[in-house]
């Protein structure tokens, strides 16, 4: 994947993220072997949009969002912040850059101090990167109006709160520092649902109002079709699907995006055929040969087990050609398989199909 | 005959805290007939998995059941020594619960703790109680059931422990399954294996449930009815298709137009609930649910409304209902 044919660029470009683990055995505690919990991932973010990063626990999800803000250190790739890489920078040179790419989280309660004003947790990031000084009080008052909350309230501490603002204090932290870009890691799977809805509606405002640009991370994928405009699907530490939502929701060509879609319940259930995987998401620790989704996988059923699927890793490779930005891609040796489209079109609606089980 | 199995009557429980009290339930009714899956539903603080630990005797010791009885199989179950009630629980009354991790012992085989069970209820002991055992693993989906008898829980996975407490709460065929958000800490894919267990048990045993949850797509396919909670109280019940096709109290329609949808167009906006539910530390006069409410009647300011019947089969607590008619996002052919 290259983006050098682009018109528009990245504000953030990924390419080939690596990050793993020491799995440490013995009494020295050495690393015996290595966990990859994040595998040759690249993704472009556009300024001003969301790309939603889906997938299960132990996907590589999380891991990507920290590696952007620097909490997981990657073994491998680069990490480009308008050209300049950052995986190059340490210390006081990495701040400025720090400062334009903020996280959020998904329990706001942990993520704030207890001991701290909602005022003092709102001053503390323009102190630290230098801003807004001599009106400070100001900022922070305009920081919780931008948020929905009573400016008043900067008095307050975390624990009068609740889940929903708190999360709203958590968004108004992150966006203290105006940043550019927001990591958004799970930021509303912890609350309620009526709570949920506030949270999404206000992430979506501030986007229109401030040209941030969103990771949003979530294993809820009505949650991120809702929010993103792009997607991209994980499994096992690599990306098996990514492309322009409305692509990726109607048309999933991925088999793990299909059953995935196919597994959310549905409040009015019509009489849609669901896929149900067989067995767990496999061990990072030792995943499968070939391709990653292969012992899941119920169009490799459906197709005989042909044995490309569990000696080669598919590439992840566009459907059709175009800037990668609004192509559609897909690692799968049976993407373009007619079988796998028709499986595809019963989870998106309407027809319904033998199902694989 | 008789058809009625548990039959929830004006349960009332309190939490003593530094605070004062709490009213977590307040004045709770529903029932739940043979055979029949009942969905309760609500957001957290709304007292429903209070009222199933109340239903199982398993309130913390800072809260008690203040009035109110709790009839199962014709037997009030408040106020019956913990011997009685460690007869019935585990037997006739089953749980699972959303962390199967906690609730499965760390230093005891899943075989073990089956046949503990088999032999606490004196249904099997021995070599047919490990037989069970083996059987029940199969039941519910464990491949490999001979070896995974001897396993301990962390060897397990998520979705394997779940289906371990399931094989476990069934091993003495209870009449009720009390499942509080069996789904909730599950991956998705493994959330459909876990419900399209409990549907095939549903359909295969007399088996009654009570399946908690916030989840309104978890409770929609797996629910013949639904009682939706809101500060401890019901505030509407009925067909589960029915009420969440058609819901009454604005606080179910808000619910319902909160919830991102994936049949509904991308860029359909949620309409989230503004505010949060009351704190129940207090006095709440009125409609508890007035300060959200979209429209409040008059009568809310000062009184709370009770359960009653709008159609039959469905009742709702609201002085001014279907004053939110639903925006139509389902389309699903309903006249």
């Amino acid at each position: 994947m290259t983006a050098h044919d682009t018109d528009e660029t990245a504000v953030l470009e990924v390419r080939d993220l690596e990050v793993r683990f020491p799995v440490r055995h013995g009494l020295l505690r050495r690393p015996a072997s290595w966990v990859y919990a994040v595998n040759d991932v690249s993704i472009d973010l556009y300024r001003g949009e969301t790309l939603g990063l889906v997938g299960e626990s132990g996907s590589g999800k999380t891991t990507v969002g920290r590696a952007m803000v620097r909490v997981n250190q990657p073994s491998n790739g680069t990490i480009r912040l308008d050209g300049q890489d950052l995986l190059a920078l340490h210390g006081t040179r990495l701040r400025p850059y720090r400062r334009r790419v903020q996280m959020v989280f998904q329990d706001p309660y942990a993520s704030l101090d207890p001991r701290q004003s909602v005022g003092q947790a709102l001053a503390e990031p323009l102190r630290v990167h230098g801003l807004a000084a001599g009106r400070r009080a100001a900022r922070v008052s305009e920081l919780l109006e931008l948020v929905g909350l009573d400016p008043s309230f900067a008095a307050r501490y975390p624990h009068q709160f609740s889940g929903g603002q708190r999360q709203r204090i958590g968004i108004a932290r992150a966006l203290a520092v105006e940043p550019d870009i927001i990591v958004c890691d799970e930021p509303v799977s912890a609350l309620d649902v009526s709570v949920q809805a506030q949270v999404v509606n206000l992430l979506a405002s501030l986007q229109r109002q401030l040209g941030i640009a969103y990771l949003f991370i979530a294993h809820d994928l009505a949650v991120v079709r809702h929010l993103a405009h792009r997607v991209a699907v994980m499994y096992l530490g690599s990306i098996v699907e990514t492309g322009p939502s409305e692509a990726v929701y109607s048309d999933p060509r991925h088999p793990y995006t299909a059953a995935l879609l196919s597994a959310v319940p549905a409040l009015v259930e019509k009489t849609r055929q669901r896929t149900i995987l067989r067995g767990d998401i496999p061990s990072p620790e030792n995943p499968p040969t070939g391709c990653l989704f292969h012992t899941r996988c119920p169009l490799r059923d459906m197709l005989g087990s042909p044995e490309v699927c569990s000696t080669q890793r598919p590439p992840l490779r566009a459907l059709a050609p175009g800037h990668h930005r609004t192509t559609h891609q897909v690692a799968c040796h049976f993407a373009d398989d007619p079988r796998a489209r028709r499986t595809a079109a019963d989870v998106a609606g309407s027809l319904t199909a033998d199902q694989p089980r | 005959m008789n058809t009625r199995l548990l039959e929830v009557e004006d349960l009332h429980v309190e939490f003593r805290t530094r605070q004062g009290r709490v009213r977590a339930v307040r004045g709770l009714s529903y029932q739940v007939d043979r055979g029949e899956s009942l969905g309760l539903v609500g957001e957290s603080g709304s007292g429903k998995s209070v009222s199933a630990l109340a239903i199982l005797g398993l309130l913390p010791r800072t809260a008690s059941i203040t009035a109110g009885r709790i009839r199962f199989q014709g037997r009030d179950l408040v106020g019956l020594p913990e011997r009685q009630l460690r007869a019935i629980r585990g037997r006739s009354l089953a749980l699972i619960f959303q962390d199967p991790l906690s609730s499965l012992n760390p230093v005891h085989t899943i075989g073990r703790q089956i046949t503990e069970q088999l032999r606490a209820h004196r249904i099997a002991t021995g070599r047919a109680a490990r037989d069970r055992a083996v059987e029940l693993l199969e039941r519910v989906g464990i491949p490999d059931a001979a070896r995974r008898i001897g396993q301990y829980p962390h060897q397990l996975s998520g979705g394997m422990r779940q289906r371990a407490m399931v094989a476990m709460a069934l091993s003495c065929g209870p009449s009720l399954l009390i499942a509080d958000e069996p789904t909730t800490a599950l991956d998705v894919t493994i959330q459909a294996q876990v419900l399209e267990l409990l549907a095939e048990l549903r359909a295969t045993t007399e088996m009654s449930m009570l399946l908690i949850t916030h989840d309104l797509g978890v409770v929609a396919g797996s629910t013949d009815r639904l009682a939706v909670m809101y500060a401890g109280r019901i505030i509407e019940d009925g067909a589960t298709a029915e009420v969440l096709a058609r819901p009454e109290h604005p606080y179910t329609a808000g619910l319902v137009e909160s919830v991102p949808r994936l049949d509904a167009p991308r860029d359909a906006p949620l309409r989230p609930i503004p505010g949060a539910p009351p704190d129940l530390g207090s006095e709440l006069p009125g409609c508890p649910f007035r300060p959200r409410c979209p429209h409040p009647a008059p009568q809310a300011q000062t009184q709370e409304p009770a359960l009653s019947e709008l159609r039959p089969g469905h009742r709702v607590a609201c002085w001014s209902p279907r004053l939110t008619p639903l925006q139509d996002t389902t389309s699903g052919g309903n006249p």
